[in-house]
């Protein structure tokens, strides 16, 4: 420990004809990634909770992202750095680029599929987490459901989704990870 | 000597920040481990999203943003994440780079156990930044269908994340701060940092150096943890008043006396009061007898002389404790809890009193040794008990806050508490953007109107 003294900007490294353009931006970033990158905590990973919830008769559904994963997404997606601890419109971006890449059909026992109508309830931040709520009404006749769930999965290839579907004390895991882009669960 | 190589896409991010982590993170570290053996530390600016260690030299990704005014702005999230990010592989210097586990075996032994130690560094750096290893938040992970144990080869690892990073992390966490209290684990964790400096543990060598080490059995948290896809979910499902008898009739009988007239009275005879019915013995008082004036906690000596016998039967001793028994009138409780999750777990309860009180108990896991799924607690407290709640500080990762109250409480949906709150907490302004208003004064008024 004692040989530690402060050293800043020893030396400093140019990147010559770095891309600037927004275009070329997402390119940038897949092109940066590297297999086996040890990421610090672990990122690159969201969770889903889809709730029964009987007290009020809708499906609960609440996406939990780190906030820094879902920073350099929104930036990719909008072509410009978002701030999403700092901006309510960043935020509203990502929210509204997560639900256009998450979807619920619904089957009823006589194998019909409706496609439920999520509607967006909002976002918010806790701690290293930014949260974003959809919900639905809960349908009478339910047999299975099929979920799509591609937010951040579009973006990297090594993102893995969670999903925990919650309904009558039991829990039913979806793991998104891979090439997967769909997997249904019977409830 | 701590470095930071950074080309001017790093900024004041780097230039203020990164050197700074490096000599902090080295400081923690040593303190739980040993002293830093090499002469350089290196924090290199590499532009990609994340992190990779190497002996001596780190690549972390963060930079700056570049503005229309030339200027280099970074956002909080960005922040946060170069400081963790350094720490995190510097943190790697010493595992698995100095304590050298095999991370093509067993990724968690590098991952979890810097993750845990990158936790401690980041709170000592910033307590105000939320670093994330808080235990509740491996909750969705634990109780999830697709999962394998953290002791799993790696390359048959499902979601490497959860499995080898924070799960493991959280564990040791908890070890730390639940289990083993910090002086007990410290010693034991940096004695094993000493024996396996510059050698190649494997996870026999890291469960058996921090018992030794410890002199405490961690075999069950480490089953538990590490070889189990349990999660931890502890019910109290009811707590039962109990009052100890006197032996002494002419108090017990009273007593019992009191306890049935307590219930409710018939609903039926009551109705007929209302009725204005008399019943026949109101009616015709010659049929009253005996009866009508005793009932069965009616004392009568034959109960008294066996009390006395019973009395003159004891040893001087026994006769102490129950006449200190029955003069202190204590209340007391059996607590009936179940496992429900299948990972055995100390019992942290918080009893709350009818005086207003509160009383912390920490039971060790050892409790479930002989039931691991049902177990009962006897508590005698000299008040009264209002309520008790499990784990009230959230310090072990259970999974269903429901039935941690007894008697219950109605725990919101995450949804349902977001709309009470207006949709949203404080925390979602934009008070860099706010802060730029002016401030209205009358004559503004006068305008707008
Ligand atoms: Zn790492």
């Amino acid at each position: 420990m004692k040989m530690m003294s402060r050293t800043t900007s020893l030396s400093t490294i140019l990147l010559r004809g770095r891309p600037r353009t927004a275009l070329l931006a997402p390119l940038t970033l897949l092109c940066c990634l590297m297999p086996g990158l040890s990421a610090a905590h672990e990122q690159k990973t969201a969770v889903t909770r889809i709730l029964f919830n009987e007290s009020t008769g809708n499906i609960e559904v609440m996406h939990r992202f780190f906030i820094h994963d879902a920073e350099h997404a929104a930036g990719v997606v909008f072509g410009e750095a978002q701030n999403l601890m700092e901006s309510a419109d960043s935020r509203k971006f990502f929210s509204n680029y997560v639900i256009n890449r998450f979807a619920i059909a619904a089957e009823d026992s006589g194998g019909e599929t409706t496609q439920l109508n999520l509607e967006y309830v909002g976002e918010e931040i806790e701690g290293q987490f930014l949260w974003v709520y959809q919900e639905a009404k809960q349908l009478k006749d339910l047999s299975a459901l099929s979920v799509v769930h591609v937010a951040l999965r579009d973006i990297w290839p090594d993102q893995a989704n969670l999903v925990n579907v919650e309904k009558d004390g039991q829990i039913y895991s979806l793991s998104f990870a891979d090439s997967v882009e769909s997997l249904r669960v019977e409830l | 000597m701590a470095m930071s190589y950074y080309p001017k896409e790093g900024g004041t991010l780097w230039s203020d920040l990164s050197t700074e982590v490096v000599i902090h993170t080295l400081e923690v570290y040593s303190r739980f481990s040993f002293d830093f053996p090499y002469p350089t530390a290196i924090s290199l600016n590499a532009g990609f999203l994340g992190g990779m260690e190497y002996p001596m030299i780190t690549f972390n990704g963060p930079r700056t943003t570049l503005q229309d005014d030339g200027s280099r702005t970074y956002s909080l999230a960005e922040k946060r994440f170069l400081i963790g990010v350094v720490i995190h592989e510097v943190g790697h210097f010493y595992f698995p780079m100095i304590v050298n586990s095999d991370e093509r075996q067993w990724t968690w032994m590098d991952e979890g156990i810097n993750s845990y130690l990158d936790s401690v560094a980041g709170r000592e750096w910033d307590a105000e930044i939320p670093w994330g290893v808080e235990p509740r938040y491996i909750v969705d992970y634990m109780v999830s269908q697709t999962q394998v144990p953290i002791m799993t080869q790696s390359d048959s690892v499902l979601r490497l994340g959860p499995n080898a990073y924070s799960k493991p992390a959280t564990a040791i966490n908890i070890l730390r701060e639940t289990i083993m209290g910090r002086e007990l684990f410290d010693f034991a964790f940096k004695e094993y940092s000493l024996q396996w400096e510059f050698k190649r543990p494997t996870p026999a060598d890291f469960f058996r150096t921090m018992e030794e080490a410890s002199g405490i059995d961690l075999d069950w948290f480490w089953r538990g943890w590490f070889y189990t896809t349990d999660h931890v979910d502890i019910s109290l499902n009811r707590v039962y008043e109990m009052r100890m008898d006197t032996e002494n009739p002419d108090i017990d009988y009273a007593r019992q006396r009191e306890t049935e007239k307590a219930l409710p009275p018939s609903l039926y005879i009551q109705r007929n009061r209302e009725e204005g019915r008399q019943t026949w013995v109101e009616r015709n008082t010659d049929v009253r007898d005996f009866y009508d004036d005793n009932d069965q906690f009616t004392v009568t000596n034959k109960e008294r002389n066996s009390y006395n016998s019973f009395l003159e039967g004891l040893e001087d001793w026994e006769r102490e404790v129950l006449d200190r028994a029955v003069s202190e009138d204590l209340n007391y409780y059996i607590l009936e809890l179940s496992n429900e999750g299948g990972l055995v777990m100390p019992v942290i309860l918080e009893m709350e009193y009818v005086d207003g009180s509160t009383e912390e108990m920490r039971l060790p896991a050892e409790i479930w040794r002989k039931n691991a799924t049902q177990v009962k607690k006897l508590i005698v407290s000299q008040n009264e008990l209002l309520s008790v709640a499990i784990d009230p500080m959230q310090e072990t990762a259970d999974a269903d806050i429901e039935n941690n109250y007894y008697p219950r409480r109605i725990i919101p949906s995450r949804i349902e508490s977001f709309k009470s709150e207006g949709g949203g907490s404080l925390i979602g302004r934009d008070v860099m953007q706010d802060i730029k208003t002016e401030l209205k004064t009358d004559e503004d008024d006068e305008q707008d109107n």
